[in-house]
């Protein structure tokens, strides 16, 4: 036998025993199998491998669709939309909020101070880093002193 | 999508389905790679009930990206893909636990029953089988998808992440290897 059809050989001995050769073909592999020691041997391993293909369990595929079933991911489009509306209605919520608790002018103190509307304060100590450079060393030892406690 | 229709349907299609919501589609491309799932990741990891445990992690996985499945590879070499990469997860967790578990072990005996039941193995398929396991990863997933697969060397090239060359030579390599393991 020639290398050119040994190399055929041996690379269509795994679809030869799983049977997906075409008739010409499966012919042309069995007479080269048949007059071949070397492809012989190798059809031999190759057919007791393909017989020791491993069998899942019977209930494999019921499992991986409970599995599927249960994913998170599998209700993700969904949860995206419920965030998504949640998020609108909170959104809503909270200009509607700071609309009413708005005092006065609408063109007035808000458009020049809104960190002191949105965030009112009575004592300094609440609203932020914006007033924090506003305090002393004694009110700001203070304040740390409380936080840390 | 009714049953018996998806089942004549290509995979290309039920993936287009799948990817609507269709779960019929959905069932059918579980139901046609479910062994192969299964099989590649036993090939991996040796071990029944994990690879049944990969098995359902991989779909999990791959149904939660099947939107970004764009069909450059068949469905199946990407399905297949995956599996690889969730089996060889479990592999990395399993030696973690064997690495803890021998810091606090006493000393290993030598004579471990297991080392003697696999030169026991009488049949030539359970022998083959085990000596397979025996194979460096690249050649032995090149045979067991060639042969449990039948998988073309291209195919396998994309899952094992070389070319279509490479993949023939590690299948070639790893059936020549196992003929003098047997011998």
């Amino acid at each position: 036998m020639n290398a050119i059809g040994c190399d055929r050989a041996k690379d269509l001995l795994a679809h030869w025993v799983r049977e997906e050769l075409g008739d010409d073909h499966r012919r042309w592999v069995e007479e080269h199998v048949a007059g071949c020691e070397e492809c012989g041997a190798e059809a031999g391993l190759v057919s007791a491998l393909y017989a020791g293909v491993p069998i899942p369990p019977s209930d494999l595929q019921a499992r991986v669709r409970v599995s599927i079933a249960a994913s998170p991911s599998r209700r993700l489009p969904w949860m995206r939309l419920r965030l998504a509306a949640a998020a609108v209605v909170v959104l809503a919520l909270g200009t509607a909020l700071i609309w009413r608790q708005t005092p006065g002018d609408p063109n007035g103190v808000l458009s020049e101070e809104p960190l002191a509307l949105t965030w009112p304060t009575d004592d300094g100590f609440i609203a932020g880093v914006a007033m924090l450079d506003d305090l002393s060393d004694e009110a700001l030892a203070e304040l740390l002193e409380e936080l840390g406690g | 999508m009714v049953k018996e229709e998806a089942r004549n349907v290509p995979d290309a299609e039920l993936v287009r389905l799948a990817k609507g919501g269709d779960r019929e589609a959905l069932d059918e491309l579980c139901a046609r790679h479910v062994a192969s799932v299964y099989r590649m990741c036993r090939g991996i990891l040796g071990d029944d009930d994990e690879a049944a445990d990969a098995t359902q992690d991989c779909f999990v996985k791959a149904v939660r990206s099947l939107h970004r499945f764009r069909g450059d590879a068949s469905f199946r070499t990407w399905l297949l893909t995956i599996a690889g990469n969730e089996a060889k997860g479990f592999f990395r967790k399993r030696k973690r636990r064997a690495e803890q578990a021998l810091e606090s072990a006493g000393p290993l005996f030598s004579d471990h029953p297991e080392a003697g039941d696999v030169t026991a193995l009488k049949q030539e398929a359970e022998q083959a089988r085990v000596m397979v396991a025996e194979l460096p990863t690249k050649q032995r997933l090149a045979v067991r998808l060639r042969i449990d697969e039948g998988l073309s060397f291209r195919e396998i090239g994309e899952i094992i992440g070389s070319s279509e060359g490479a993949a023939r030579v590690n299948y070639h390599h790893g059936i020549r290897r196992l003929r003098e393991m047997m011998t």
